[in-house]
């Protein structure tokens, strides 16, 4: 979900309903500006905003807004809720986090690591050294969380101003980024403590940090939103801003399903933050739907390179965002280019509760509620053909399929050699090991001058692919994962994978399956992975798959596998076989 | 603490499990590591009132040991198959959640071959207490398992 935080000064005024959660300050001073912008809310995207209203209002000292279901004001500021699918947390985009201020930090953080993980709980970071608070010298002690929707908070110990405390953003060029802030909206230039540079819009703070992992994220569409101010006079401030040469995304207009008439407008703000400009008497918009600018992700990502100099891929990335993305696109959604977020998590869930009907949803990393990665808008994961469709098979293949004896059930199955090399604890290959479930999603990649290690959790795969030119083996030697070659075009690792030995069919792949894999970062927690599959005896023509990872190196680790002394599945599946068969027996004898 | 799965509530699973067969059907990226339904037998749901033996904490299933008294007063080992221990971290399970000693009620569904194991569909605390706190009201959605759910 979405939150937007709105200074309580703002609802105070407005009697009810802020939806956006800006900061709204009220400013005094603005050397740069013609108007006062003052913060008004800061808008977060979540998928369950009644349950974060009380998230906020237990843990956070905020109060609900009257009237509303979906809004707190905590202190000064108020915070709105959208209710719509995130690309994921807050951390790493322009607005890295949003911070308050508590008079006890210790006794709060105690109370926090009392309320656990669990359900919709809280994660607590530790420092380097252990410890959940830090005392920073001049300033005060600080401690970072995450709110159960993966927005990062700083909570602290500030007795000049207590609970919400200021906005803290990512710039690649801070000292610029706090002049555009000060040029374009106003707010003072002060010391936090005499110590840290920021502005003030009265009691908050806009603070910022550089960002040096290539560009910070876009906050569109990830958990923080956007952040927005109000103006007395958005006509003026427009006028203003477009002299400025500031970027509008959206002129203002009242909304579609906007609460008020008051007018809204988006501006781009430096580092890929979306800022919100509202009239006084904005009170927000129902069912307002989050889209993230994907295009414009890739426009601004520069990856960040490894110290030799190679783009850096390592991480831990889940592909639990592309879990319920089908292979092929169905026909009922044959003109459409993504789907909603509603209808993507509507699909994400559909395929956790299906896909195993017998376990808790506690058990699946892919349970609406506690995946922390926005699922996919992706159709179906063939790109190409561009209808999203297998391309058709051929004759040889169809022929060879028909005369092939069918795969036993796991009922009727004699032995391990008829269950599939996934129960073995072999592999999926080198396709199948990459596709999303419902739990171990986890990939792991690691790099050496020179070559890229990927490690998949289920089931333990680990690829240690060369990114120098090598002889690849004979044709005669074939291997379950194939003979990995590995280059890099631009930013882009690509991997050849030659020599499969036909075993880990995917789709109805053969061994001549000569398989091509493309891993591209398009931005800080995304990386796209393209797989494209030439198959001569099985399809007329090449096809290509696509979906993205999403970096999760905050609470994701691979726990080892042990498949083999812990496949109780298999001995349960054999015995549970035996077991039909001697009912079956004793029916047939009966019956005699 | 949940009722026994009464004949509507079985009902209901059937249903669940055409919709998961047509669904492999139509997506081939839906997976898990073990054909469940060549394992447990839909029909015969278990309620497990027990003591934990031991937690085997196995990737990419981890087996609850299970102390049960049955009908006759023995003492008899269930094992209780769970999910896997990254996704039971991530949801606050430690290794002292599960320790020897603790008492817990199993819901799940017995092994065809009429072995003492079962997957474990819900774990909770004998005053109904659920294991995982927050299994509702967490966002996640209504699927008809949680008795409790829309009241």
């Amino acid at each position: 979900m979405n939150y937007r935080i709105t200074s309580p000064k703002t609802s105070r005024k407005l009697g009810a309903a802020v939806f956006s959660v800006f900061a709204v300050v009220n400013l005094i001073a603005l050397p740069a500006t013609v108007f006062a912008a003052t913060p008004h809310h800061i808008h977060i995207a979540l998928n369950n905003a009644s349950e974060a209203v009380r998230w906020y209002e237990e843990h956070m000292a905020c109060e609900a807004t009257a009237g509303r279901n979906d809004a707190v004001l905590c202190g000064t500021t108020e915070i709105a809720f959208i209710e719509g699918s995130t690309q994921g947390g807050s951390q790493g985009t322009g607005v890295d986090h949003i911070s308050f201020s508590v008079v006890d930090l210790t006794a709060k953080m105690t109370e926090l690591e009392n309320v656990g993980v669990r359900g919709s709980g809280v994660r607590l970071q530790r420092f380097d050294d252990g410890a959940l608070v830090r005392d920073i010298p001049g300033l005060f002690k600080i401690a970072f969380i995450f709110d159960p929707w993966g927005t990062k908070i700083e909570l602290v110990e500030d007795t000049d101003t207590l609970g919400f405390h200021h906005i803290h953003l990512n710039s690649v060029d801070p000292v610029a980024t706090l002049q555009w802030y000060g040029e374009v909206l106003g707010g003072t230039p002060a010391a936090l403590k005499g110590t840290l540079n920021g502005l003030q819009f009265d009691d908050v703070w806009i603070l910022v940090s550089a960002y040096t992992d290539g560009r910070p994220g876009l906050t569109r569409g990830r958990a923080i939103d956007h952040i927005g101010f109000e103006v007395a006079d958005l006509d003026q401030a427009a006028e203003q801003m477009s002299q400025q040469q500031v970027q509008f995304r959206q002129q203002p207009m009242v909304p579609e399903n906007a609460r008020s008439s008051a007018r809204q407008a988006f501006i781009q703000g430096p580092d890929g933050v979306t800022i919100a400009l509202v009239e006084p008497g904005w009170a927000g918009v129902v069912e307002q739907v989050i889209v993230a600018d994907a295009d414009l992700a890739t426009e601004l990502y520069i990856p960040p390179k490894t110290p030799w100099g190679e783009p850096d891929l390592q991480g831990i990335w889940t592909g639990d965002a592309a879990h319920g993305i089908p292979m092929q696109r169905p026909r009922d959604v044959a003109g459409s280019e993504t789907l909603t977020t509603q209808e993507a998590a509507a699909r994400r869930e559909r395929g956790t509760l299906n896909s195993i009907w017998g376990y808790d949803r506690e058990w699946r990393d892919t349970t609406l509620g506690y995946v922390k990665s926005a699922p996919s808008t992706q159709v179906a994961m063939v790109v190409d053909p561009p209808d999203g469709r297998l391309p058709a098979t051929t004759a040889e293949y169809r022929q060879a399929a028909a005369n092939r004896p069918p795969r036993l059930p796991p009922e009727r199955a004699e032995g391990p050699e008829d269950l599939g090399t996934f129960v073995r604890c072999i592999t999926r290959g080198p396709v199948g090991m990459m596709m999303p479930g419902i739990y171990n999603n986890g990939l792991q990649i690691v790099q050496s001058p020179g070559n890229v290690a990927i490690q998949k959790e289920m089931i333990h795969e680990t690829r240690i692919i060369s990114t120098e030119p090598r002889e690849g083996l004979g044709e005669n030697l074939k291997q379950w994962l194939g003979d990995s070659h590995g280059h890099w075009e631009g930013d882009t690792l690509v991997v050849e994978v030659r020599n499969l030995n036909g075993r880990t069919s995917y789709q109805g792949s053969s061994e001549n399956m000569q398989l091509t894999q493309r891993f591209t970062r398009t931005g800080p927690n995304s990386l796209q992975y393209q797989f494209i599959v030439e198959d001569p005896s099985v399809w007329a023509q090449p096809w290509t798959g696509m979906f993205t990872f999403v970096r999760d190196d905050s609470q994701y680790e691979l726990v080892e596998y042990a498949c083999h002394e812990g496949n109780y599945g298999m001995t349960n599946t054999l015995s549970a076989a035996r077991a039909i068969d001697a009912r079956e027996a004793e029916a047939a004898a009966n019956d005699r | 603490m949940r009722k026994f799965l009464n004949s509507s509530q079985n009902r209901l699973i059937v249903g669940v499990i055409g919709a998961a067969a047509a669904l492999l059907f139509a997506t081939t990226t839906t997976l898990a590591h073990h054909a469940f339904s060549g394992e447990f037998d839909s029909k015969k749901p278990v309620n497990l009132r027990g003591t934990v033996v031991r937690m085997e904490w196995i990737n990419p299933h981890a087996w609850l040991h299970l102390a049960v008294t049955d009908e006759n007063g023995n003492s008899v080992t269930w094992m209780i198959e769970a999910g896997p221990p990254g996704a039971l971290v991530r949801r606050g399970w430690r290794k002292d959640s599960v320790i020897p000693g603790v008492e817990l009620v199993v819901e799940g569904y017995q092994a065809i071959d009429g072995s003492n194991r079962a997957n474990g569909r819900d774990v909770t605390f004998p005053d109904g207490r659920r294991l995982f706190a927050g299994s509702s009201g967490t966002g996640a959605p209504t699927d008809g398992a949680d008795p409790d759910e829309g009241k």
